[in-house]
C-alpha cells in the first residue's frame, strides 16, 4: 500500500483510517463542477443538497468503490446520477417550462444581431423540448456526456453499463435531436413565412 | 423516433453542441451551499472540523432520498434499517388520527417497569430482518428490488465490553419494478454492502478502527444512544418532546415526520430501557400529525399497529405490539412522487426481535 500514489490521483485509495483529508481533496476537486453540472439539471437548490449527499454517500459506501473498476469522477457521478433520479419528473417539468432554458442578458450574445438572438433562443427552447422526452437514460448519457464532460467510458462505469451501450445511445439520441432541432427550424420558418 | 434517416436536412453537430452548451447554462453556483456541504462532509469524516453528533456509519442524512442512493448505476441503495418480508399486509385500514395518541398512551402503559434483564456474561441479542430496496437503471430501464438482509447483534451487560455485530445478506428478494430475469441480469442482487460479516468492538463502536479511531470514543446522539446519551434525555414526557423537537430542527423532510425518524433510529438499537422506551411513545403521542396508518400491519408474521408520519414523496411507520408495547419494526411506503415505483408499494420494512441469550454470536433458540 506504501507505493500507491493518492495524492492527485484519480483513482485514489479510499479505504485508509484517515479519510477526511481524502474526501477533503475529492470534495474540492470536484464538488464545484458537479454541483454546476446538477444545477443545470435539476436546478441549483436542489444541487445544492445533492452536491451534500452524494459526498456523504460516497463517504458512508468508500467501500464499494473499486479503484480498477472507476475513476473516482465516474463514481460520483454514478451517486449523483442515482440521488437525482427521484427528481426526474421535476426535471422534465423543468425543461418543458423552460424556466432554466437559457442563459439570458448574461452577456455572451454581445453583438449578436436580434434576430440571431431570436433563433437561438427558439432552438435552445425547442431543444429543451426534446431534451425533456429523452428517456431518463438517455438524458443521462447525453448531458454526463455534453455537460459533466464525462469521455463515455467514464460514462459507463458511472452508469454501470457497457461502453459500447454508451456510444450507441450516444450517437442514437444525438441523431434524434439534430432531426429535431431541424424541424423546429423548419416549423418557425413556416410560421414566420406562411 | 423512427423516420429520421428520412430526414435529409439536419442540425450539424456543432449546432447540436452549440444550443446544448447553452441549454440550462444560467445556474450560478452558491459559494456557502458549497462551503456548508463540505463542513458537512468533513463532520462525517471526523474531520477536523467536526462538531456534529454525525458518526460515518449511523447518523442519517438530512434529506431522507439518500436512503435510496446507491453507489453505483446498477448497485441497491441502503440506508436507514427496515425490514419486510413477503407476506406484508398493507390493507390501508381507515387512519385513526386522534386514536394514534391514545392508542400510544396506551403502549406506553404496558410496556413494563424493565427489560428482561441481562445477567453477567449474557448478551441482549437484537435481531433484524431488515428488507431495503435497491434501485438502478443499468440497461436504462428502472429496475427496483426488496432484498432481506439479517443484522444481528449481541450486546453485553455492561456497556464497555465487547459487543459483535453480523451482518449478511440472506437472498430472499422481492422485485418491485422490473420482472425478475431483469433483475438478476443487472447484478443488482447479493452486492456487497459495506459492513457486512462480523464485527466485534467494545461500546458496540464497531467502525472505530475504519475511522481511525479508539472504541468507545462516538459522542452519543439519538443514532448512538450511549448510556450518556440516554442518561442525559429529560424524564418528563413533555420535556423529552421539547428535546427531541430542538434536536430534529431544520433536518429532516419535515418536523413532525423527523421527529418519528428520529425515534425509530434510537429504537431501532434496541437497547432503549423500557422507561426511555414507554416516554418515547408518549412523545410520540404529542406529535400533531402522526396517525395510525394500519392497524394490523404485518411484519414477516408480526403484527401490531403502525403509527406513521407523511407526505406525498413517500409515509414512514413504526410498528408496535400495542399489548405489550413491544417496538416491532419499522416501514416505509412510497408515495406518488417516486419514479416508477406504484404509490402505496412498501419500499423498505423491518421485523426487529430481541431477547437475552447466554453466548456471544449464538442467536436465540426459539
Amino acid at each position: 500500500m506504501t507505493d500507491r500514489d493518492d495524492t492527485e490521483s484519480d483513482r485514489p485509495y479510499l479505504g485508509g483510517p484517515d479519510v477526511a483529508p481524502v474526501f477533503g481533496r475529492l470534495f474540492d476537486q470536484y464538488a464545484a463542477p458537479l454541483h454546476r453540472y446538477l444545477a443545470r439539471r435539476v436546478g441549483p437548490e436542489i444541487a445544492n443538497d445533492l452536491v451534500s449527499e452524494t459526498f456523504l454517500v460516497a463517504l458512508r459506501q468508500r467501500d464499494s468503490y473499486d479503484a480498477r473498476q472507476a475513476v473516482v469522477r465516474s463514481w460520483l457521478y454514478g451517486i449523483a446520477t442515482n440521488l437525482m433520479r427521484r427528481f426526474v419528473r421535476q426535471e422534465e417539468r423543468a425543461l418543458r417550462a423552460g424556466v432554466r432554458s437559457l442563459g439570458r442578458e448574461e452577456g455572451h450574445d454581445e453583438g449578436a444581431r436580434v434576430v440571431d438572438r431570436v433563433d437561438a433562443e427558439v432552438a435552445v427552447r425547442g431543444l429543451a423540448a426534446a431534451v425533456a422526452d429523452l428517456s431518463p437514460g438517455d438524458r443521462d448519457v447525453l448531458l454526463l456526456t455534453s455537460w459533466a464532460g464525462l469521455d463515455s467510458n467514464e460514462v459507463a462505469e458511472a452508469l454501470g453499463i457497457p461502453v459500447g451501450t454508451v456510444r450507441s445511445r450516444l450517437h442514437r439520441v444525438r441523431k434524434s435531436l439534430r432531426a429535431n432541432g431541424h424541424r423546429q427550424h423548419t416549423a418557425r420558418e413556416e410560421e414566420s413565412h406562411g | 423516433m423512427g423516420d429520421h434517416d428520412n430526414l435529409r436536412e439536419l442540425w450539424s453537430e456543432d449546432e447540436l453542441d452549440t444550443a446544448l452548451s447553452r441549454l440550462n447554462s444560467a445556474v450560478r453556483t452558491d459559494a456557502h451551499a458549497l462551503a456548508r456541504a463540505r463542513a458537512e462532509l468533513m463532520a462525517a469524516a471526523g474531520g477536523p472540523e467536526q462538531g456534529s453528533t454525525m458518526s460515518t456509519q449511523t447518523s442519517r442524512p438530512k434529506r431522507r432520498w439518500v436512503r435510496w442512493a446507491a453507489p453505483a448505476a446498477a448497485v441497491a441503495a441502503v440506508v436507514a434499517g427496515l425490514l419486510v418480508a413477503q407476506t406484508v399486509s398493507f390493507n390501508g385500514n381507515p387512519p385513526g388520527a386522534v386514536a394514534a395518541a391514545a392508542e400510544l398512551n396506551a403502549a406506553a402503559d404496558r410496556v413494563g417497569a424493565s427489560d428482561p434483564p441481562v445477567g453477567p456474561g449474557q448478551y441482549r441479542y437484537v435481531g433484524t430482518h431488515a428488507w431495503w430496496m435497491g434501485m438502478g437503471a443499468p440497461e436504462g430501464k428502472m429496475l427496483a428490488v426488496l432484498e432481506e438482509n439479517l443484522i444481528e447483534q449481541w450486546a453485553p451487560a455492561e456497556f464497555d465490553q465487547e459487543w459483535m455485530q453480523r451482518r449478511q445478506v440472506t437472498g430472499n428478494h422481492k422485485v418491485l419494478v422490473g420482472t425478475e430475469e431483469e433483475v438478476k441480469a443487472s447484478g443488482m442482487l447479493g452486492g456487497r454492502r459495506p459492513g457486512q460479516g462480523e464485527k466485534r468492538a467494545r461500546c458496540g463502536d464497531f467502525y472505530a478502527a475504519d475511522e481511525g479511531r479508539e472504541p468507545c470514543t462516538r459522542e452519543g446522539a439519538w443514532q448512538v444512544p450511549t448510556p450518556a446519551f440516554l442518561a442525559s434525555l429529560p424524564k418528563d414526557p413533555r420535556q423529552l418532546y421539547d428535546r427531541l423537537r430542538a434536536d430534529t430542527e431544520g433536518r429532516g423532510p419535515g418536523p413532525d415526520e423527523e421527529m418519528l425518524v428520529y425515534v425509530a433510529d434510537v429504537l431501532r438499537s434496541g437497547t432503549v430501557p423500557a422507561e426511555i422506551r414507554a416516554n418515547l411513545y408518549r412523545v410520540l403521542a404529542m406529535v400533531p400529525s402522526i396517525e395510525i396508518t394500519d392497524r394490523a400491519a404485518n411484519l414477516a408474521g408480526k403484527v401490531g399497529v403502525a403509527f406513521g408520519i407523511g407526505d406525498e414523496e413517500d409515509r414512514m411507520e413504526i410498528i408496535i405490539d400495542v399489548a405489550t408495547g413491544q417496538f416491532i419494526g419499522e416501514r416505509k411506503t412510497a408515495g406518488d412522487d417516486i419514479d416508477g415505483i406504484e404509490p402505496g408499494t412498501v419500499i423498505s420494512f423491518t421485523s426487529v426481535e430481541t431477547a437475552v441469550v447466554d453466548k456471544i454470536g449464538t442467536p436465540p433458540t426459539s
